[in-house]
């Protein structure tokens, strides 16, 4: 499949250290030629966290055959946004968000980004290496009400 | 396990002298007398109960002074005596309750059979807890309790018709008051000396026969209906689940499962607590009726256990609720749980409710009670 | 006039301690009567970090955090992790670990399945199955115990292979749990499968149609009640799955009834998987030859098995040291729940219940 996909966009998609590297605004043209080849299933979206840059990873598999395909998209750490893939697979929507709340990657056109795992009132975004383990967090113990109901 | 909550652990035994050890006074064999032998059954009664009482709570100090001088593990020797000592306990039938049931011997025999009972118990009792008193304090403890002639006595009693045995329940009576007096005293020259108790609280409230009788009624109702709140987060509610299922079942002890804090009286916290879920906690837990408890089950509810490294756990949920009992596994098994109600039905049975209320009442200047 | 026969939408908060849910899962409910107009499920109530903390871990050292994964079968969620640290590595597992693999993992299917047929008969109001199935557990369960030790967090794979071997006697128990089974699950069969108000309740509910379980990425038993015909174990055969004769069951009826069939389908083919295996199982080593320190080449792997839930998938990334740079944890309930608005739509309140119950959350595994 990398070769096929390698040919059709032969400068969007490049072939490195036997990764599959897309350029970040061409997503949704790649993702679109997969679904229709056949890739219909969206395992997981994930983002890695390198010194340098981030990675957002697509996990495309098929309900029929045993094919698969990792693409491997890399976008700079001061301005992350990506176009989102929501309206190809409405399930990469809590993919994303979860992207967005453990490396604060944005995506361009999700319809709620917002916090999925943690609370909204977290600060910083924990996935980062440069978020370290043991930083305390200001948890806000009240209720929706806004009273205060305990404290840590 | 460290130095200081055996300690604590100490004090509370002694603090609960003034639960066990009551003194009963003379008027009781006046008043047997009076009613031709009537009272002299609840008066046995009343002895059978002190005696257990007052052994258990002896049993619990040596075993708690026991466990603090192997923490220390300075002088082996002296460990290996009072585990030596301890355990002639055990042999001699000191540690196991009397039954009530006994009071029928009591009743063929006039009275003769609870009475040479109850001497020999003491006088092996106060030998046994002298010596070991005596090897921990390291200086010889002068014998106290006086030694009284059951054999004689009995023959006495027999040939009196049971007439003697008047003369002899007065002895027992002043003996162990004077046994608890005296070993009040002894407990106050022990290195870990100073009492747990509620500070303020007034002794005699606890020795209130109709408060604590009707608080013990009440303890009695509530230990054998203690309706768990399910709140399972993570993998300890699967053993919680299996406690309840068919093969340990739960049912039997009085526990059924409860899904709303309002009608439950334990709060079983099984499973991470993150911080997100932490207020929510805290919420159910404001929810749930007095008098309540909080068993922690697992090592997460605990300390955070294998998670406790982590960015979003709650790093034990003694951090926004108070608990009254802490089990430790990974996950606990379902005996486990078992144990921890049962630890906790025992100390459901201390609970002191209608006598904190009524002090409140009539102490009204003193704001709050420690409850 | 008009107005007196509105309906006001009312909001309702269902969870995180709610007993319907299965766990800490909360649901946003729009109420309009007795309709559900919308829902909105949040998450992240028992979102403990694992994936933070596994890149401060070695690759062993994570073995025991994966248990906490899918605590209902952690036997699938072990043979997750190591099989792709294995693939990071090349190992080769020997064949007598590869059955005791397939076996453990097969029990703990049956296992896990147990607990989401007793947990969402409560749902259902139906206690019985709830005892009887608990009754079943628990022999699964003595089992595992007499295997590795433990009931509930085995830790029973290893890098490259299994921890212990077949106790003696074991073989014997196994054969006589695999013996009593299939009738106890008649038993349950009996009180469910054609009970008139079991029936009312799951038949037509909680419909998820083949075309959104794909857009959702659905996979596992809820996959197949749709009419999808996706098990990792078929379409891609890891480990000896390729050598045992088994089916993988389809239901067309897309509601929650599918569902309930797909699963006590999924026991018995996975019981006879377990006497396939026990009555192969080689004699040899339970362990391959692994290096003392587990320092993989710079890579990733992305690998899969079929959990008790869905697809089971760890991405690891390495970057040569021993621990793993990042660790994804692909997980099958975060998809499956993600689907929930879909199935909840326009139902009555009280189906919401049944059709939470029956897509078998896990939270542990679902946040992470
Ligand atoms: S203590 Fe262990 S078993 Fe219990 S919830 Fe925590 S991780 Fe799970």
């Amino acid at each position: 499949m990398s070769e096929e996909l390698l040919n059709e966009f032969p400068h969007v998609v490049k072939s490195e250290d036997g990764l599959l590297l897309v350029e970040a605004d061409q997503i949704i043209e790649v993702c679109t030629f997969l679904k229709n080849k056949g890739f219909d299933f969206l395992e997981a979206i994930s983002g890695a966290d390198f010194e340098e840059y981030l990675e957002v990873i697509y996990n495309i598999a098929s309900y029929s055959k045993p094919d698969r395909v990792m693409l491997t998209v890399r976008i700079s750490k001061d301005n992350p946004i990506l176009p989102t893939v929501t309206s190809l697979w409405h399930g990469a929507n809590w993919h994303e968000r979860e992207a967005y709340d453990m490396f604060g990657i944005k995506f361009k056109g999700h319809p709620k980004l917002a916090r999925i795992l943690l609370p909204d009132s977290w600060d910083g975004y924990p996935l980062l290496k440069s978020y370290p383990l043991d930083k305390e967090q200001k948890v806000e113990l009240e209720d929706e009400t806004g009273v205060e109901i305990c404290q840590i | 396990m460290d130095r200081e909550y055996v300690t604590d652990k100490i004090r509370r035994s002694m603090g609960r002298r003034i639960l066990t050890d009551e003194e009963v006074s003379g008027w009781w064999i006046i008043g047997g007398i009076v009613t031709f032998g009537l009272l002299f059954l609840l008066l046995f009664l009343k002895l059978i109960h002190r005696r257990n009482e007052h052994f258990k709570r002896q049993k619990m100090l040596e075993e708690q002074i026991i466990e603090l001088v192997g923490i220390d593990l300075k002088d082996k020797k002296m460990l290996a005596d009072l585990k030596a000592i301890h355990n002639e306990g055990y042999e001699s039938g000191e540690f196991k309750d009397l039954s009530f049931l006994r009071i029928i011997p009591a009743i063929i025999t006039l009275g003769l059979y609870i009475e040479w009972r109850l001497t020999k118990d003491l006088m092996i009792h106060a030998e046994r807890q002298r010596r070991f008193f005596s090897c921990y304090l390291g200086r010889e403890l002068e014998d106290t309790t006086p030694q009284r002639p059951t054999g004689k006595y009995l023959g006495l009693g027999v040939v009196t018709l049971g007439l003697f045995g008047i003369y002899w329940t007065n002895l027992i009576i002043k003996d162990s008051n004077e046994h608890f007096k005296d070993q009040w005293k002894l407990e106050d020259l022990l290195p870990e000396a100073g009492m747990e108790i509620d500070e303020g609280v007034d002794p005699d409230f606890y020795k209130n026969i109709i408060l604590t009788t009707v608080d013990k009624f009440l303890n009695w109702g509530r230990t054998c209906s203690v309706w768990p709140m399910a709140f399972g987060t993570a993998c300890c509610a699967m053993e919680m689940m299996a406690t309840f299922a068919s093969r340990n079942d739960m049912d039997r002890y009085g526990m059924i499962f409860r899904n709303s804090p309002r009608q439950a009286d334990v709060l079983i916290v099984a499973g991470t607590i993150t911080q997100k879920m932490a207020p929510r906690l805290r919420r159910l837990y404001d929810q749930m009726a007095e008098p309540k408890y909080v068993i922690a089950m697992g090592a997460c509810a605990m300390t955070g256990g294998p998670f406790v490294n982590s960015y979003s756990v709650l790093k034990g949920v003694d951090k926004v609720i108070p608990v009254d009992i802490y089990l430790p596994g990974c996950p606990p098994r379902p005996e486990a749980l078992l144990n921890a109600f049962l630890q906790l039905q025992e100390r459901m049975k201390e609970e002191r409710t209608v006598t904190k209320k009524f002090e409140r009442w009539i102490l009204k200047d003193r704001k709050e009670v420690v409850t | 006039m008009s107005d007196i026969r509105k309906v006001v939408e009312i909001p309702i908060n269902m969870g995180p301690a709610h007993p319907a849910t299965h766990g800490v899962l909360r649901l946003r409910l729009k109420l309009e009567g007795e309709i559900v107009r919308e829902v909105d499920p949040v998450i992240g109530y028992l979102h403990r970090g694992i994936e933070k903390l596994a890149e401060s871990l070695t690759y062993p050292q994570f073995i025991p955090y994966t248990d906490r994964l899918d605590y209902a079968g952690s036997m699938l969620n072990n043979l997750g992790y190591v099989k792709a640290v294995e693939e990071l590595l090349g190992i080769e597992v020997p064949e007598r670990a590869e059955y005791l693999r397939v076996m453990t993992t097969e029990l703990s299917r049956i296992a896990s399945h147990l607990v989401w047929l007793s947990a969402w008969g409560l749902d259902l109001g139906a206690m019985a199955p709830f005892f009887y199935c608990f009754r079943e557990r628990e022999e699964i369960l003595n089992i595992f115990e007499m295997l590795c030790g433990a009931r509930i967090t085995f830790s029973y794979m290893r890098i490259g292979g299994v921890s212990k071997d077949m106790p003696e006697g074991f073989a014997d128990r196994l054969q006589n749990f695999l013996d009593i089974f299939p009738e106890k699950l008649s038993e349950y069969e009996t009180i469910l499968t054609e009970n008139e108000i079991f029936l009312a309740r799951t038949v037509g509910v909680g419909i998820l149609p083949k075309e959104d379980a794909i857009d959702y990425g659905v996979t596992g038993p809820i996959a197949r009640a749709s009419g999808l015909e996706y098990d990792t174990r078929k379409i891609e055969p890891y480990s000896i799955y390729d050598r045992f004769d088994f089916r993988i069951p389809v239901e067309h009826g897309c509601d929650v009834y599918s569902r309930y069939l797909i699963r006590v389908e999924e026991m018995k083919q996975s019981m006879k998987i377990v006497q396939q295996a026990l009555d192969k199982i080689p004699e040899g080593e339970i362990m391959a030859k692994v290096p003392k320190k587990i320092k993989p080449e710079p890579g990733r792997v992305y690998s899969r098995v079929e959990g008790s839930k869905g697809e089971l998938g760890f991405l690891i990334i390495s970057d040569g040291s021993d621990k793993p740079y990042r660790l994804r944890i692909r997980s099958p309930a975060y998809s499956n729940v993600a689907a929930l608005p879909v199935m909840c739509e326009n139902a009555k309140i009280a189906d919401v219940v049944a059709t939470v119950g029956s897509l078998d959350i896990c939270l542990g595994e679902m946040d992470r």
